[in-house]
């Protein structure tokens, strides 16, 4: 069996390199997609504590599946708002999106 | 299995109710879409109402994922009725695009996600109800497409949650790592048995407080309040201004009760210094602010810096006064913003000078705005005075007398910038003549709040009964 | 550090979903980002097979490979290619960013390392379609129509937000 520890420090470091990613980026498309890689890191942390911790119960892996769909939901509508703030500005780039201050 | 759905009747009927307005959507002509929000006020008056027939019930349903208590009762009743009066405020701003359908069923998905928030027992239905909190929001936020400002706060306000989001979900997996549960009852048996020093749970611990913390707008995770309050239309200013940070609130209550009742000792630390440096924050930044929603948003702000101080002292006492503040700030909020908009109207920029000469333009508003903005500051006989007082009493009764007066001395500092707007109002002579209309629903809004905020002001001691109720059927409190 | 079959797949499955992560928050290129997300998403799958979640691996090929990617295809459609090429897609603060991922990073190795977790003893067996729909719709009723709704409000917005003007 592989050790649990390797699990959950692959997630640890694929969560950073998506923070990295979320913090270093300026393309909101960019951005989402740091998220999506931060969302992965967590859901492999469920399963693999799911199947190692509980083997008996699903709890962990229920979970993944809410927040895969619930993550899915959430991209949908944040592509949909950079398509609306595409039309107005012509950018994508959201340190030009400044009307307002950070 | 059958009767537990008697106790989720509020949530079935809101949940009715959104899809009603959807579907009558499609059938009403034109003209007479504004019928959409009487529809929805409807249903969350009613919701309300039924929610108050259950108060006194104390039962867990649904496999463990939802508890009725009088705790989470109150609050949805403030929730429900709080978002009753953000509805009747979007009807004059929705003239224009006449997208009621779309509006009012995303503003009910909203309160049905804040309302399952208030009694989630679970960290997926927590987490969940967050999410369905939220989403619907960054649309609200975004409401006004051709509006770039609009689509900035949109942008803002969903990629500072999505990030906060992951944040919080990886807590809530490590300490799914520890507990090997995700009830929050369970949590709290598991951890009797557990290393409470053990860095892991401290690590997730504090991503899943933060993540809490980023709906309430407290520091450091307060930094999309601002812009986005500024930049979406005024009437879903209020709303999310007013209305999802009890649902924050109620979750943060839940997760330190429910599941960590074990750390009550380091609380006051964590949510001390929170409190504090929100306050300061919130008051001081008020302070330069040229636009009237900035400045709403930093005083937001530090109102949440001092609710927070109830959850630093953590007790009966402190969490009845969190009810009574939320009570409070969410009718000065509410009312505030009706204010705005109805000024807003006239003056689209939505700067404080547009107050100027208020007082002879339209005497009515300036009074009202005035009363709140007393409140807000902590004036006696008024709702925010009492509000203030039970929270910095339950401070000084613990013990933690520099938590209370931190609090007193941000209210003075806040003195600065209410006073500011009050003066703008009376003192400087108008830059234009025009009257500022005030159509029906605004108005009623406007002079609910008053009349809420003077009514508590003068006789809390009806309040203050509702607010101990919570936690006398309580017995885990 | 036990050598096996499977250990060794999980290493270099690691690898491969990491290193497309470095590439994804590195690249200067947007479509090649996209393309090797989903080369990363889809490794992912990979690893809940190894951990005998069969059910979520092809949910995450479905919803990640399936769904996700084609959305964000699209909105990069929509908003023209050469919108997210033009310029360099870091801002300022890399050195920033970088520093605070590095200490992040390095706080949770620090901690997680060392840790020994309560692992049950139980041998891992696949989980049954079957088992997971029943406990779906019973214990776990309120959160599944929760995502329903969360659902109904995505495609909602998703239509108020992006839909041309009527006129």
């Amino acid at each position: 069996m592989i050790p649990l520890n390797y699990f959950v420090i692959f997630s640890a470091i694929l969560f950073s390199i998506g923070m990295y990613g979320v913090l270093a980026r300026r393309n909101a498309i960019l951005l989402l997609l740091s998220v999506e890689l931060m969302l992965n890191a967590v859901n492999v942390n469920f399963v693999a504590f799911s199947r190692y911790i509980t083997p008996h119960t699903i709890v962990g892996l229920m979970y993944t599946i809410f927040a895969m769909a619930s993550g899915a939901a959430e991209i949908g509508v944040g592509l949909a708002i950079i398509v609306t703030i595409y039309r107005g500005k012509q950018t994508l780039n959201v340190d030009e999106i400044d009307m307002l201050k950070w | 299995m059958g009767k537990e759905f008697i106790y989720i009747i509020p949530e079935i009927l809101i949940l009715t109710t959104a899809t009603i307005v959807l579907s009558l959507d499609i059938f009403l002509p034109r003209e007479r879409k504004s019928l959409l929000a009487y529809v929805s006020i409807a249903g969350l008056w009613l919701a309300a109402f039924l929610s108050a027939g259950l108060i006194g019930e104390r039962v867990s349903i649904l496999a463990d994922m939802f508890v009725i208590d009088s705790f989470g009762i109150i609050l949805k009743i403030v929730i429900l009725i709080a978002a009753s009066m953000a509805a009747l405020l979007a009807i004059e701003f929705l003239k224009e695009s006449n997208k009621y359908g779309e509006y009012y069923f995303l503003l009910l998905s909203s309160v049905l996600g804040m309302m399952i928030v208030t009694g989630s027992s679970n960290l997926i239905a927590v987490f969940l109800g967050i999410q369905l909190t939220s989403v619907p929001l960054y649309i609200m936020a975004g409401f006004a497409r051709t509006d770039v400002k609009s689509n900035e706060a949109a942008l803002k306000y969903f990629l500072l949650g999505v990030l906060t989001a992951a944040v919080t979900l990886y807590g809530m997996s490590l300490i799914y790592g520890m507990t090997g549960t995700l009830n929050l009852a369970e949590i709290a048996t598991k951890l009797e048995h557990t290393n409470l020093n053990d860095p892991v749970l401290f690590i997730g611990m504090t991503f899943v407080v933060s993540g809490f913390t980023f709906k309430i707008a407290a520091v450091p995770f307060h930094f999309w309040a601002p812009d986005t309050y500024e930049g979406a239309p005024t009437p879903v200013t209020a709303f999310i201004a007013a209305v999802p940070k009890m649902a924050g609130f109620a979750a943060l209550v839940r997760l330190v009760f429910t599941a960590f009742p074990e750390f009550t000792g380091q609380w006051v630390g964590l949510f001390g210094l929170a409190a504090t440096m929100t306050m300061i924050t919130g008051n001081i930044l008020a302070i330069p602010q040229k636009n009237i929603k900035r400045m709403l948003a930093f005083s937001g702000i530090a109102h949440v810096g001092y609710a927070l101080i109830s959850l630093a002292v953590s007790n009966q006492h402190a969490l009845s006064g969190l009810v009574f503040y939320m009570i409070a700030y969410a009718a000065m909020n509410l009312g505030a913003f009706a204010i705005v908009i109805a000024v807003g109207r006239v003056s689209p920029e939505n700067q404080i000078e547009d107050f100027a000469g208020l007082g002879s333009r339209s005497p009515l508003l300036a009074g009202a705005m005035t009363i709140l903005l007393l409140s807000m500051l902590g004036f006696p006989l008024t709702a925010g005075f009492m509000a203030k007082f039970l929270v910095f009493a339950s401070a000084v009764e613990k013990g933690y007398v520099w938590l209370a007066v931190i609090g007193v001395a941000n209210s003075v500092i806040s003195l600065y910038y209410y006073i500011g707007v009050v003066r703008q109002m009376y003192m400087v002579p108008p830059k234009t003549e025009k009257p500022v209309p005030i159509p029906v629903t605004i108005g009623a809004v406007v002079l609910t709040s008053v009349v809420v905020t003077m009514v508590i002001g003068i006789f809390p001691e009806y309040f203050i009964q509702l607010a101990r109720l919570v936690f006398l059927v309580n017995a885990s409190f | 550090m036990t050598v096996n079959g499977p250990t060794i797949a999980f290493l270099i499955l690691a690898s491969l979903i990491l290193s497309a992560a470095v590439y994804i928050v590195t690249t200067r290129n947007i479509m090649h980002a996209v393309f090797v997300h989903l080369l990363a998403l889809s490794s992912v799958s990979g690893i809940y097979i190894l951990l005998y979640a069969q059910f979520i691996a092809a949910m995450q090929v479905l919803i990640y490979a399936g769904a996700v990617t084609t959305m964000v295809l699209f909105a990069l459609m929509l908003v023209k290619p050469k919108a997210g090429m033009e310029i360099a897609l870091d801002n300022q603060q890399k050195g920033m960013a970088f520093a605070t991922a590095g200490v992040f990073l390095s706080v949770l190795l620090v901690v997680l390392v060392p840790k020994v977790w309560a692992t049950s003893q139980e041998k891992l067996t696949p989980l049954t379609v079957a088992k997971f729909g029943k406990i779906l719709f019973t214990k776990y009723v309120l959160p599944f129509e929760m995502i329903s709704v969360l659902l109904l409000v995505a495609l909602i917005g998703v239509l108020v937000l992006a839909s041309k003007e009527e006129e």
